[in-house]
C-alpha cells in the first residue's frame, strides 16, 4: 500500500510539490468543550453517540492518518470517526480533539475549493442529525478565539527549494508578511522553516466567509508556485547559479558533517536540495553526491533520532524526498 | 430563586442532593432552558463538581462561568473557552479579546439550517411589521388584520 501512495504522490518531475487542506472546527451545542475540566468520558461517549446516526458507512474507511499532512502536522487531532478516500481526495472526521469535531479534506495540489465543497457535503450531513453551538453573532462557536466564525482553516503546504535558493528564506517569509491575512510558517522548531517547505494557512476565520479563506491562501499559494516554476525554468539556463548550488551543496554536507547534533535545519535543507537536484537533473543518477556515500549518513541520521520521524514521513506524503535514500531511511 | 447556571431566569427545577443519611444538603436551582442542555446522568456522576460549582457561582458570580464553571482569569491565560455558555456569559470581553485575534466582530459566512430558516423567518416578520404600519397610516384596517394573523403565524413558528 505504501508504495502504491507513493507512487501516486508522487509530483510531475521539475514542478513545485504542492498539497492542501481545509479543516473545519465544529462543537455540539450544550457539551462541554474538549478543552474544559467538564470534559469527561460521559461527554465523549456523548459526542460519538450523537455522530453514530450519521455515518453509516463508518466502518468501511481506513483507519489510518499516517499519510495525511494534517494529521503529521497535529493538525487534526482526537480519535478517528470517519476516513476515506474518493478521487485523490482523502476526506474524513476526527472527534473528541481540539473541538469535537474537526471535518477534513485533503489532496495533493494546490485548488482548495473542491476540498471545501467536500468538508461542507460532511458538514450539512452532520448537521442534518446534530445541533452545533451556535451563536448569530460569533458564528461557529469553538474552544479557542482563533477559531470562532467560520471554523474553518485552510492549508497549503509548498515546496519552494529554488526560490529559497535564490532570494533567501527570509526574504520570502517578508513577503508572505506583507499580506496580513495569511501565516506562513515551517515544520521546525518554533515554526522555523525546514526543507524549504512553507505552510500556509489563513489568521482569521470571523468576519470572512468560509469562499474568502479559501480563495485568499489559494490565490498566495498559486502566486508563489507560478514563481517557484519560472525560477526553475531559468535555473538550468544560468551555469553560474548552477556553480552555485554545488558549492551550496557541499557546503552543507560540509556543515552537517561538523555538527554533532541540533543540525535538523541543516539536514533538511540539505535532503530537499538534492531532492530538487535530481529532479531538475542537476545531480545525475549515480554520479556527484552518490559517491561520498551520502545516502549512507543521511539514512543514519534521520533513523536514529525518532523525532525527526514525523518529518521524513511528511516529506514522503508531499512526495519531496530523494528516492536514493528512500530505502535507507 | 435564580437559576444556579444561567443567574439571569428564575428558576423552575430544585435539585437536592442527598447525604448518606438520606437528608438532602444542597440544593441546584434550574431554570427551563438550563434544564433543557443538562443531562441527568452527568449530574449525578458530577454531584461533588457541581456542588463546587454552585459555590463559586455564589463566591465569584460576576467572573465565572455559569455553566462549566470556567473563570475569565482562566480563559485569558489559556486562550481556550470551556463551553458555548462561555461566550455568552462573558460577552464584554470577548468582544474585546476577539477583536485583537479575528479580522472582524461579526460572523460572515455558513449559517446552520435551523438558524438560517430562524433568520428568513424573522426578516419576514420584520417586512411584514413595516407593511403593516403602513396599512394603519393608510387607514386600511381590513388588510390589517390579515397582515397581523399572519405575523402572529409566523411567530409561532420561531422557537
Amino acid at each position: 500500500m505504501r508504495c502504491s501512495l507513493l507512487q501516486e504522490m508522487r509530483v510531475k518531475k521539475g514542478l513545485p510539490a504542492s498539497r492542501g487542506a481545509v479543516v473545519v472546527h465544529r462543537n455540539l451545542h450544550g457539551v462541554p468543550f474538549p478543552s474544559s475540566r467538564f470534559f469527561a468520558p460521559i461527554w465523549q461517549r456523548e459526542v460519538k453517540e450523537q455522530l453514530e446516526k450519521v455515518c453509516r458507512e463508518r466502518k468501511r474507511g481506513i483507519h489510518d492518518l499516517s499519510s495525511l499532512l494534517v494529521a503529521l502536522t497535529g493538525i487534526v487531532q482526537g480519535e478517528i470517526f470517519f476516513l476515506k478516500k474518493t478521487q485523490k481526495v482523502w476526506q474524513g472526521i476526527t472527534v473528541n480533539g481540539c473541538d469535537h469535531l474537526q471535518i477534513f479534506a485533503e489532496r495533493r495540489g494546490e485548488i482548495l475549493e473542491s476540498l471545501l465543497r467536500v468538508v461542507d457535503f460532511w458538514d450539512n450531513r452532520v448537521e442534518e442529525k446534530v445541533t452545533y453551538a451556535y451563536h448569530p453573532r460569533w458564528g461557529y462557536l469553538a474552544s479557542s478565539f482563533t477559531r470562532v466564525g467560520t471554523g474553518c482553516n485552510a492549508y497549503l503546504w509548498v515546496h519552494l527549494p529554488a526560490l529559497s535558493f535564490l532570494y533567501g528564506e527570509k526574504r520570502l517569509l517578508q513577503w508572505f508578511q506583507e499580506n496580513g491575512t495569511i501565516v506562513v510558517r515551517g515544520w521546525g522548531d518554533k515554526g522555523e522553516i525546514w526543507a524549504h517547505l512553507f505552510e500556509i494557512t489563513n489568521r482569521f476565520t470571523l468576519g470572512l466567509s468560509e469562499r474568502d479563506i479559501v480563495s485568499t491562501v489559494e490565490g498566495i499559494g498559486g502566486k508563489v508556485l507560478h514563481w517557484e516554476e519560472e525560477v526553475r525554468r531559468d535555473f538550468l539556463r544560468s551555469p553560474a547559479r548552477l556553480r552555485a548550488f554545488w558549492e551550496y551543496l557541499e557546503q552543507g554536507y560540509k556543515e552537517m558533517a561538523r555538527k554533532d547534533d541540533n543540525m535538523g535545519k541543516a539536514l533538511f535543507d540539505f535532503v530537499s536540495l538534492w531532492w530538487f537536484g535530481e529532479e531538475m537533473g542537476i545531480i545525475p543518477d549515480g554520479k556527484g553526491l552518490e559517491c561520498i556515500g551520502i545516502n549512507h549518513c543521511i539514512g543514519e541520521w534521520l533513523a536514529d533520532i525518532r523525532v525527526r520521524q514525523w518529518r521524513v514521513e511528511a516529506l514522503r506524503v508531499l512526495g519531496v524526498w530523494p528516492r536514493r535514500i528512500l530505502s535507507n531511511v | 430563586m435564580r437559576c444556579d447556571f444561567c443567574n439571569t431566569k428564575e428558576a423552575t427545577l430544585v435539585i437536592c442532593f442527598a447525604n448518606a443519611r438520606g437528608h438532602s444538603q444542597k440544593r441546584l436551582f434550574v431554570c427551563q432552558t438550563c434544564a433543557e442542555q443538562l443531562s441527568l446522568s452527568h449530574l449525578v456522576d458530577k454531584k461533588g463538581v457541581m456542588h463546587t460549582l454552585s459555590q463559586e457561582v455564589k463566591t465569584e458570580k460576576e467572573h465565572v462561568c455559569s455553566w462549566c464553571g470556567l473563570s475569565i482569569e482562566e480563559a485569558r491565560r489559556t486562550n481556550s473557552v470551556g463551553c458555548p455558555s462561555c461566550y455568552r456569559n462573558f460577552i464584554r470581553e470577548f468582544e474585546e479579546w476577539i477583536g485583537q485575534y479575528q479580522l472582524g466582530n461579526v460572523h460572515r459566512g455558513k449559517v446552520p439550517l435551523r438558524w438560517a430558516r430562524v433568520r428568513k423567518i424573522r426578516e419576514r416578520v420584520e417586512k411584514m411589521v413595516r407593511e403593516l404600519k403602513k396599512c394603519i397610516a393608510e387607514e386600511n384596517y381590513e388588510r390589517a388584520e390579515q397582515i397581523k394573523n399572519f405575523i402572529l403565524r409566523l411567530q409561532a413558528r420561531l422557537p
